[in-house]
């Protein structure tokens, strides 16, 4: 590959760097940024990709992100060749079926050069509070097509030599319902890769760029070949599994998502072939999504140590049929995929995966993210209000314990909204919070207990939305023991 | 006249140590710890103390730092806790903010509670989010639970909105008392501030604590006096203050990070002696690394630390554990490629070279192997040179490399995770650490700081003369200091000036009440009015210091600062945006003027290695001059490389960098 010879030290070390930019990078972000959503929420993720525009190390925080930004960096490479980009260019993009994820995820992508020459790409991407669409908040359960959720971004340019482009950036804030906010959230993203593009060149600056070049290899075939090893001592075979998803909210019930696992040897493959057809309502996921959630199922059932690189994940093939609940194609509403057809597309792997390692499965979690909006005009008469929040429920059972009561499974671990943040902001009051009894399901070691929220809306005309699933196909058990109970929604 | 002594007494996990300071002049003692009864070995210390000369009865000034309330989380070996809550909440505790601790690990568990659900009990009542009642305080339901307590030793009582308006909470308590003979913690006192999960946790973390701290703070107080010293027992808490006795008794949840705030404040004045105002401590033992920034003088507080597996957010100093020591293992992993830690050796059997049946090479042997640590010296000849090179061996084989080569990787990576662990620290707090001095204390601090400020960028390092007991040092220089808080969110455009005053006003008089009883006269009460702000809307606040009585013009002042505080934190601020008080803060402070130090006058020493040897840097051997710390005298300058041994520690200086000795005996290394 290259001529620089790299020593296990070196190697450790630069590994240790790269990670290091991503996490400044993150720490940057979630510093710089304006909306609760990144700052409190954490829904953002940063990462480092070499010149061959393969991901090199990544801080995500949440799971939903982990194998999603590499669509992202292809997708605006794709339109930008490296020949078209210059230093001080940046690519924004949030269109799902071209490296996004749903609309609210905004990623930028910069070139990273040194003396001229490029080196690298630094990518972020942040869950932004609102990006137009149907409703404030930008989830909106009733969409029907991509055009009502938002304003799409394609791989464009928001930054050429330094200068933003004011075309770009102001077609995209009059989209939007509150600008100022989304103007700083930019350019906190901008703030983290420039973090990276600083700390990057001082990397090469101390090692080198060639020897740092030859460790940024080294690192994915390290992370490569540890993952062949741990792919390895799994059994060969082909795991089937199929999970449903309630329905889409426009009428289609019992949503397949159908995975067959193989383990071949040193590789792995996930083939959803078998999964429903794309649906009306917004419960689509594009590829991205997909890989997301076979990506970190596969980081669960193995050693988490491996680092979650392009190394890592090249034994790993992903097959989903086009225009499938798990491979959506324009103009289908997407918001839910990465809210709940992931957690689905998980639930089913770990299915899979159960018949091959029972022992490093757990049983089938709350498996929603139960998006919750409320929206009206506040008490006082004076400004409309939004408030998102998601519930967490049960972690599936354990082998060697009960499941985690009250939490959020797999693809998310957001936080709750204390009572008295709440009341305090809102025309709401929670009358109940606490753990649903008896709702994990019956074995020797149980489901985690569901959780119950109580929240009374104290002004009129006070508006609900909720975009959750698990309301009819309960979670399922495993090695024995029953199912849990499905979830409830009462008014 | 009689000297006038000062005394602090640290508890560390090893060893209890002793600092008095009299008359200018400084002693210090160590003692090995008694973790069963820690009382006992600070009796001992001073005991020792007092068999080398020391005078406890001429004692003016008693400080203690200590891990008590800590060991009691860790261990969960405290008091059997009962909760009253509001009903529907009881649960509130246990989901906590409903995440899971590991994205990855499957069978990771949340934290278990503080109290068992059995245990927790739900009352009718409730306050709207000003404090209006909409529920009354269901009394008979209070009667019912009482009966129900039984054996329970201490109880936690936490409402919703009690911050508000403390009527409830109080009102429990007394029909509490007088049905039962137990402790009562209110959410409202321990920490009146929003956010019910915190607020419920940190007043069941109190309540569990106290009467374990109780017990001993009762038998260290009876065991000093018995020992002669006629001054108060002073205890030091996790923000860097010191308070009676009877304080940290009544509120134990305080004192949880006693023993590294007062090393923190150590450094910190270490520090600002040598003119170095803005530094990052780091306080490297034998299993983790503990860093904290200290911004104009003043040590960083934080609400967001982690004891254990709980959030506790009372302020403390922010410190952050890395899980780098010098009993760090490396191997070399699946992969071929060479690892150190998170396991560590410990202390027992701990590295290679310690000669107590360690056979896994870490750190320290790596530093022993290359010629930095004389084991022989260090280890009184139980040392294994050998067995450290056979150790060091097996991972240079593995890597296939030379044995130096593989220790030199040792060391690298070691600091290469510190290095990383360092930067998002400060990145996340919005600062740049090559603003910032290093002060690096603990065992294996100074074998580490040079080499690392040097790849950081940092200009300075300083290893204070006292770096064995730092923290000991730290509680004679520290100001008693009690926090009154409580949160209060109003939008800035409907502030009342004069009821916002009469908040502060009350907190200062009870301030004042207490450091009058402590015997401060007024010119030595100093009162800091803190508000917490933030951007309407925002969950962010930031602290803002008002000045002096509350009016008009004086919030104007707070909303300026507020902005540009905003700006430094945040890289951002929108001075047009409306703003939103959510704390009203007071802190009374009562001034303690720490001991003046000897100065020596900066004569250039003449100072005599005590030998020659030689050092691996970097994979070449060079003849190292090594110095016996006490023989350096102040306005000693050299060139490193060079090694300087102590008692507690040994410094590397690298080639190409610089050490001085100031006038305090501090070691300034230029990198």
């Amino acid at each position: 590959m290259t001529g620089a010879d790299v020593d296990p030290v070196t190697l450790e070390v630069i590994r240790n760097a790269c990670v290091a930019v991503a996490e400044e990078m993150n720490a940057t972000l979630v510093r710089t940024s304006y909306s609760p959503n990144i700052k409190d929420r954490r829904d953002c993720s940063c990462a480092l990709f070499d010149a061959n525009e393969e991901l090199v190390s990544q801080a995500e925080n949440i799971p939903v992100h982990l194998g999603a930004m590499p669509y992202s960096v292809a997708a605006a490479l794709d339109r930008f060749p490296p020949s078209t980009l210059a230093p001080g260019d940046a690519v924004l993009l949030n269109d799902p079926f071209h490296g996004g994820a749903h609309l609210p995820d905004l990623t930028l992508v910069t070139p990273i050069y040194v003396d001229g020459e490029l080196a690298a790409f630094a990518a972020n991407r942040a869950h932004h509070a609102d990006v137009g669409g149907g409703r404030a908040g930008s989830v909106d359960a009733d969409s029907t097509e991509i055009y009502q959720e938002g304003v799409r971004i394609p791989p464009v340019k928001l930054y050429e030599g330094g200068e933003v482009n004011e075309g770009v950036r102001d077609l995209l804030l009059t989209n939007v319902r509150t600008p100022d906010e989304r103007r700083g959230d930019l350019r906190a993203q901008r703030a983290a890769n420039r973090t990276a593009v600083e700390r990057f060149r001082e990397l090469a600056d101390r090692h080198g760029l060639d020897i740092l070049r030859a460790a940024m290899d080294r690192i994915k075939e390290y992370a490569e070949s540890r993952m062949r090893a741990e792919i390895e001592s799994l059994p060969d075979g082909t795991y089937r599994f199929e999970d449903f998803l309630d329905d889409d909210g426009r009428g289609t019930e019992d949503v397949r998502v159908a995975v067959a696992v193989t383990v071949d040897g040193d590789e792995l493959a996930a083939d959803f072939d078998g999964t429903a057809a794309q649906v009306e309502g917004p419960i689509n996921a594009p590829l991205a999504v997909t890989a997301s959630a076979t990506y970190y199922v596969a980081r669960c059932v193995t050693d988490r140590d491996v680092p979650p690189n392009h190394g890592a994940y090249r034994p790993i093939t992903i097959r989903a049929p086009e225009r499938s609940v798990v491979n959506a194609r324009p103009p289908a509403a997407v918001v839910g995929g990465n809210l709940e057809v992931s957690q689905r597309v998980t639930d089913a792997l770990f299915g899979a995966f159960g018949r091959c390692v029972p022992d490093r499965v757990a049983a089938a979690g709350q498996g929603t993210m139960n998006s919750v909006t409320f929206g009206g005009q506040a008490a006082t008469g004076g400004d409309a209000f939004a408030f998102y929040e998601t519930v967490g429920g049960g972690f599936g059972g354990r082998v060697d314990a009960d499941g985690m009561d009250g939490v959020h499974v797999h693809m998310s671990n957001t936080l709750n909204t204390p009572a008295e943040v709440l009341e305090t902001t809102y025309p709401l009051r929670v009358r109940r919070y606490e753990y649903r009894q008896d709702s994990g399901g019956a074995g020797e070691r149980r489901g985690g207990l569901g959780l119950r929220r109580d929240v009374e809306a104290l002004a009129d005309g006070t508006t609900f939305s909720l975009l959750a699933d698990r309301r009819r196909h309960p979670p399922y058990g495993v090695a024995g023991a029953t199912p849990a109970n499905p979830a409830r929604t009462t008014s | 006249m009689a000297p006038d002594t000062r005394i602090g007494v640290d508890v560390g996990g090893t060893f209890t140590d002793v600092v008095a300071v009299s008359e200018g002049s400084i002693r210090t003692h160590k003692t090995p710890s008694t973790p069963d009864a820690p009382e006992r070995g600070v009796l001992d210390g001073l005991d020792e103390s007092q068999a080398a000369g020391l005078d406890p009865e001429t004692a003016s000034f008693f400080a203690h730092g200590t891990t008590v309330a800590t060991n009691a989380v860790l261990e969960r070996s405290w008091a059997e806790t009962a909760l009253v809550t509001t009903e529907g909440f009881r649960d509130a505790l246990e989901i906590g903010r409903q995440t899971r601790p590991d994205l990855y690990d499957l069978h990771a568990e949340t934290p278990a509670p503080v109290v068992e659900r059995d245990r927790r009990y739900e009352v009718p009542e409730r306050l709207d989010g000003r404090g209006n009642v909409i529920e009354p305080l269901d009394e008979e339901a209070v009667r019912r639970i009482a009966a129900e307590l039984g054996d329970v030793e201490s109880v936690a009582v936490s409402f919703l909105f009690s911050f508000e308006n403390a009527a409830h909470e109080r009102r429990v308590r007394e029909l509490l008392e007088s049905e039962l003979d137990c402790s009562v913690s209110l959410s409202s006192d321990v920490l009146p501030e929003m956010r019910e999960y915190e607020r419920t946790l940190a007043t069941t973390i109190n309540a569990a604590l106290k009467p374990v701290m109780d017990r001993y703070v009762g038998r260290l107080a009876d065991g000093i006096e018995s020992a002669g010293v006629p001054a108060d027992l002073r205890i030091m808490q996790s923000n860097g203050g010191l308070v009676t006795a009877t304080e940290a008794r009544e509120r134990p949840v305080n004192t949880l990070l006693s023993g590294p705030a007062a090393g923190v404040q150590g450094a910190a004045y270490v520090a600002g002696e040598t003119e170095m105002d803005d530094i990052v401590t780091m306080d490297m033992g034998g299993t983790s690394c503990d860093v904290s920034l200290v911004r104009d003088d003043d040590p960083v507080i934080s609400t967001e630390q982690t004891v254990g597996e709980y959030p506790v957010s009372v302020p403390m100093v922010d410190v952050h554990t890395i899980g780098a020591g010098g009993g760090s293992i490396a191997w070399v992993d699946a992969g071929d490629v060479l690892r150190v830690g998170p396991q560590s050796a410990g202390a027992d059997p701990g590295p290679i070279c310690y000669g107590r049946g360690g056979t896994e090479p870490t750190v320290t042997d790596a530093h022993v192997l290359l010629g930095r640590i004389d084991a022989d010296r260090f280890f009184e000849g139980s040392a294994d040179v050998d067995a450290v090179r056979a150790g060091v061996e097996r991972v240079a084989d593995d890597l296939g490399m030379g044995v130096e080569e593989a220790a030199q990787g040792i060391l690298d990576v070691a600091n290469a995770s510190m290095e990383r662990a360092l930067r998002v620290v400060s990145v996340e707090r919005g600062h740049d650490p090559r603003e910032f001095g290093l002060v690096a204390y603990g065992g294996a601090g100074p074998l580490h700081a040079p080499r690392l400020a040097a790849e950081l960028d940092v200009p300075r390092v300083l290893i204070p003369r006292s770096a064995g007991v730092l923290s000991a040092l730290g509680l004679l220089i520290s100001d008693v200091g009690y926090e009154y808080s409580t949160t209060r969110v109003r939008s800035w455009d409907e502030l009342d000036a004069e009821t916002l005053e009469s908040t502060f006003a009350e907190f200062e008089t009870e301030g004042r009440e207490r450091l009058d009883a402590e015997g401060f006269p007024e010119e030595r009460m100093r009162f800091e009015r803190v508000l917490d702000v933030r951007y309407d809307g925002q969950s962010f606040d930031l602290r803002v210091p008002a000045p002096g009585e509350v009016d008009a013009d004086a919030l104007a002042v707070v909303a300026d600062r507020f902005h540009e505080r905003h700006e430094r934190r945040y890289g951002h601020a929108s001075p047009d945006e409306p703003l939103e008080l959510v704390t009203v803060r007071l802190r009374a402070r009562g001034v303690v003027d720490p001991p003046s130090l000897e100065r020596e006058a900066g004569a250039r020493g003449d100072a005599t290695p005590r030998e020659t040897r030689p050092v691996t840097f970097d994979g070449v051997d060079r003849e190292t001059p090594v110095y016996r710390r006490d023989t350096l005298d102040p306005g000693t300058e050299f060139d490193g490389p060079v090694v300087v041994e102590s008692a507690e520690s040994t410094t590397v200086v690298h080639p190409g960098q610089r050490v001085r000795v100031d006038d305090l005996e501090n070691m300034v290394i230029e990198t």
